[in-house]
This record gives C-alpha cells, sequence and structure tokens, in this order.
C-alpha cells in the first residue's frame, strides 16, 4: 500500500511540474512572435517538445538520473528525481495538447474579440481559452493516465525516503515476487489491479468534468 | 484632413509573401457615407477590409481614422519625408534640381532606407506619427466589423457577446451595456434569446446579433464582409433589412456584397474591384448601367 502511495506521489508531483512546463511552453507556442526573444524561446520549446517526445521516457529517466539530477541522486531523500524527470517528461506532451486544443478554436474568434478592440490576451481567456477547454480536457485525462502507468519505470532506479529503500507499486512487486517466487505472477496481477483502480478512478473524474463543461453550453 | 472624411485609405499595398493581393488602392469614406464594394472572389475584396482595422497590417500605405494615422508613416506618400533624406540630397546633388521628378524616382525605385536617411528624416517621420497616431485596438474599437461567418463567442450568451467589449473596455457599466443590449436585441425582435448560446440560433439570427454586438460599442463605421453570402436564401432579407435600417439612420458603412439589389439601393457610392485595384468607383446608376470600364461591364453581366 505503501508502494502505491509513492508512485501516486511521484505521478502527482510530475503532472504538477508537466502542466506548468505544458502551459509555458504552449504560451511560447502559440503567442505572436514579435521579437527577437519570442523567435528564440520559440525555437528553445519546439527542440524541448521534438527531442522528449522522440526518445523512450525510460532513457530521459536514467538519462536524468545519472546526469543533471545526480546530486538529488546521493541525498536522503531522492524522489524529486522521478518526479522532475516524469514532469520534463508530461510537459512535452501536454505542450502540445494545449497548444494543439487552443488551435482548435475557429481564427474567427481571435477576429472577432480583436476587432471589437480587445487586446489578443482578453479574447485569450475570455473567448478562446474557454472554449479549447472542452477540446483539451479529454486529451489531458489521457495523458494523466499514461503518466500514471508510465511512472512504474522508475522502478529500474533506487529509490530512497530517509535514506531508505523505498519502491514503487511495480518494484514492490518485483521486490516481493524475488522472496516469494511462487507468488510473483500474484503479485504482478495485485499492482496491475491497483493501477486499474487509479486510472478508472480518474476516468470517473474525467466524465464527470466533461459533463459540467457540456452543462455549460445551450 | 478634411472634417468630413472619416476614413481615408491612401496608397495601400498588401503583399503575402511574393503574392501581391493589393496594388495601391486609395478611397475615402466619408462620415455617413454607404460605400459597397463588388468584384470577382480573389480580386482583395476581403483583405482590403481586413486592412482597414488592422486585421492585416498593410505593405505600404497609409490608414487615416478621423484625421489620425492607424498604419505607420509611409514617407513615400510624403514629399517633406523624402526631401529630408539623404538619398534625396545625394540625388539632387548629383543630378541636378527637378524636384518632381527626383521623388517620382525615388518612389518608383523604393530608394529610402529607414536607417540610413539621417536625422532631419527620422525627426520628421516620428514627428509625423507621435502628432497624428491613433493605437491599433483603439482604432479597432471605433470601426465595427461583420464577418461572412459571424463570428459570435460560442461560449457566451447573446447578451454576453454584446457587452463583453463594452465592459472590458470600459466604454460602459455592466448595467449600462445590459441595458443597451435588451434596446439592440428589442431592436432586432431577439430580446428572448437574450440568454441563450449563440449555437441554437439560426444563421440569420446570428448575423443580426453579430450585427448589433459590433454597434454595442457605438462604432463611427461598420465593415461588412459578405455578410450574406453563408446563409440559407430564405434568411438573407432580414439581414439586409437590418442594414438598411441601419443605413436610414446615418450609419457609416463599407459593405462588400454580391447582392447587387442591395447596392443600387442603399450605396452613395460602389467600388469595383479587380486583381487588387479598385478599377472604377461612381454611383450605382453609373456603375450599374453605364460601366465606363469593360472589366466591370463582363463583371456585371455575369452577376445580373
Ligand atoms: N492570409 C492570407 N495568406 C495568403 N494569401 C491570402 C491570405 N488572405 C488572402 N489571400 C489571397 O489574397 C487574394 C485575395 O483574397 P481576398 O481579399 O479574400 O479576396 P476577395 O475577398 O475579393 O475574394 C486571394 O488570392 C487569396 O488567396
Ligand atoms: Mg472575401
Amino acid at each position: 500500500m505503501e508502494s502505491l502511495g509513492y508512485s501516486l506521489l511521484i505521478a502527482l508531483g510530475a503532472v504538477v511540474i508537466g502542466f506548468i512546463i505544458g502551459v509555458a511552453m504552449a504560451v511560447i507556442r502559440i503567442s505572436p512572435k514579435t521579437n527577437p526573444v519570442m523567435r528564440a524561446l520559440d525555437r528553445f520549446a519546439v527542440l524541448y517538445i521534438t527531442v522528449i517526445r522522440g526518445t523512450p521516457t525510460l532513457v530521459q529517466l536514467l538519462i536524468l538520473y545519472n546526469s543533471v539530477l545526480v546530486s538529488f541522486k546521493s541525498m536522503s531523500t531522492n524522489l524529486l528525481v522521478p518526479i522532475i524527470a516524469f514532469g520534463i517528461n508530461s510537459g512535452a506532451y501536454m505542450a502540445e495538447i494545449i497548444r494543439s486544443g487552443i488551435c482548435s478554436i475557429d481564427v474567427g474568434q481571435m477576429e472577432a474579440g480583436r476587432s471589437l478592440g480587445l487586446s489578443w490576451l482578453t479574447t485569450m481567456r475570455r473567448v478562446i481559452i474557454p472554449q479549447a477547454i472542452k477540446v483539451v480536457v479529454p486529451a489531458m485525462f489521457n495523458e494523466i493516465i499514461i503518466l500514471v502507468k508510465e511512472t512504474s519505470v522508475v522502478s529500474y532506479i533506487v529509490l530512497k525516503v530517509g535514506s531508505r529503500q523505498k519502491y514503487d507499486l511495480l518494484g514492490m512487486a518485483e521486490k516481493q515476487g524475488l522472496a516469494t517466487p511462487a507468488c510473483y505472477l500474484a503479485f504482478l496481477f495485485t499492482a496491475a489491479a491497483l493501477y486499474l483502480a487509479v486510472v478508472m478512478l480518474l476516468t470517473f473524474v474525467q466524465h464527470h468534468i466533461e459533463r459540467k463543461l457540456k452543462k455549460n453550453e445551450r | 484632413m478634411s472634417a468630413e472624411k472619416l476614413l481615408e485609405i491612401r496608397g495601400l499595398y498588401k503583399n503575402f509573401g511574393s503574392l501581391k493581393v493589393l496594388k495601391g488602392v486609395s478611397c475615402d469614406i466619408a462620415r455617413g457615407e454607404k460605400v459597397v464594394i463588388i468584384g470577382a472572389s480573389g480580386s482583395g475584396k476581403s483583405t482590403m477590409l481586413r486592412c482597414m482595422n488592422l486585421l492585416e497590417n498593410p505593405t505600404f500605405g497609409e490608414i487615416w481614422l478621423e484625421g489620425r494615422l492607424l498604419t505607420p508613416v509611409d514617407p513615400y506618400l510624403h514629399n517633406d519625408i523624402i526631401r529630408a533624406s539623404r538619398t534625396y540630397r545625394r540625388l539632387s546633388a548629383r543630378e541636378g534640381a527637378d524636384d518632381e521628378a527626383l521623388i517620382k524616382k525615388i518612389r518608383a525605385e523604393d530608394l529610402l532606407h529607414e536607417r540610413n536617411e539621417g536625422r532631419d528624416y527620422a525627426a520628421l517621420m516620428r514627428r509625423f506619427y507621435g502628432d497624428n497616431y491613433m493605437d491599433t485596438d483603439s482604432a479597432r474599437a471605433r470601426i465595427g466589423m461583420v464577418f461572412q461567418h459571424f463570428n459570435l463567442f460560442n461560449n457566451l450568451t447573446v447578451m454576453e457577446n454584446l457587452t463583453l467589449a463594452p465592459v472590458r473596455l470600459k466604454r460602459k457599466t455592466k448595467e449600462e451595456a445590459e441595458e443597451k443590449g435588451h434596446e439592440l436585441l428589442k431592436r432586432i425582435g431577439l430580446d428572448d434569446k437574450a440568454d441563450v448560446y449563440p449555437s441554437t440560433l439560426s444563421g440569420g439570427q446570428k448575423q443580426r446579433v453579430a450585427i448589433v454586438r459590433s454597434l454595442a460599442m457605438d462604432p463611427q463605421v461598420i465593415l461588412f464582409d459578405e455578410p450574406t453570402s453563408a446563409l440559407d436564401p430564405e434568411m438573407v432579407g432580414e439581414v439586409l433589412e437590418l442594414m438598411k435600417a441601419l443605413a436610414d439612420a446615418g450609419m457609416t458603412m463599407c459593405v462588400v456584397t454580391h447582392e447587387m439589389g442591395f447596392a443600387r439601393e442603399v450605396a452613395d457610392r460602389v467600388l469595383f474591384m479587380a486583381d487588387g485595384t479598385i478599377l472604377e468607383s461612381g454611383t450605382p446608376a453609373e456603375v450599374f448601367d453605364s460601366p465606363k470600364n469593360p472589366r466591370t461591364r463582363q463583371f456585371l453581366e455575369a452577376v445580373l
């Protein structure tokens, strides 16, 4: 049960970081490129999204674990390593989800806002984003669900909390399987069932939000 | 700038990459005047309207609203600015003094280079711009626009569509805006629809709401880009009726349309556009009954 907690904690932290990065990157990608700074940021965002989406999550995790985040690695609690790694990973996907959601809104909506004298930002806030949210929510939950399951690759690294080794859901199943090989499959099924339960809960929340958003129209 | 000119378009060029869409359009619209623009598809009518409220940035040229400049200064349109340039001084020293020919040459060959034209030139540009400038958002707030596809805000109710801009831009308080909103909706017989979302309206209703949405900002002029082209035939009439009522009430209007009956009845002036220029301009009687340009004649024969 403690291991489920670590899996969820890593996923939750990654979602928060990913969402912040995703929003920032999406804003950079869609805002008007009127000056060199914005253009440079835009090129950086494109590079980031391309690299992250083009390489496996596990490879990214191991690279970060053994390079940039190596100082976290030696700390007594290193949960931040997978949280940051998955956050950076998820940020790229979320950026694309948000960007494509906003791009899916008819350009006429922005033009109508601007033609009335509203600023780009006001039109974004009052007209475009409220419409884009409806498109973005399902894809966003999809990404969160994938992320929850993908945190299982942390079992490749050694998790430490207060200098004691800890395990995520899959890691725990592996550990118990080594101790009692006869029950290995049963442990794996238990882990699978727990993942499934979390995903079903998320799906329930998703449908609830979607229904609420739909009620807001007509 | 005489006071009666509300909107003035001078030497407007617009390129999309290498595609030259507007090739030097000039036209004045007086306060209260109704101008109808006709022309074949692709001739640049929409682009011209969209340049007027800067939804597109003109490549060259100037747009003036109520005597104030909306675009950057176009140095080629001002002889005194050309004369202040180094290029002019260099050429006049070398080639002699025919002022007019020099200016023409500089203009035709695009010889000015912002950065190298010296202090006098820069100062003049700056003064000219600073003294006369109106920022884009204020200009847009004074220029209404009605689109072919209505572009009502889908996430807002009809009333919110009408009040968002006036309230956000502090033209009115929320109460004033809603009062005006109800008044406008009553005028088009849709007051009972104030709290519904646009998706429940018919095309004709949407377009009429879009028209009163622009009216809610008390614009000086309204631009219409084919306002009835996306409507089912039975709904065209109600929209044209509303536009006629606006015209009768003295609104300044610039309308791109294929409704020749409307043009004949309402227009003070009809412009015929082809290939990014205005080929013919005159009263409806002049343009429709005795077109001077063969291209105009051809177009009218095809559509009438
Ligand atoms: N944003 C744009 N980018 C590139 N080309 C454009 C754009 N807008 C219009 N054009 C081109 O400009 C030409 C004139 O278009 P438009 O002004 O819409 O004509 P009209 O309204 O008279 O039919 C067309 O050839 C069109 O393809
Ligand atoms: Mg058009």
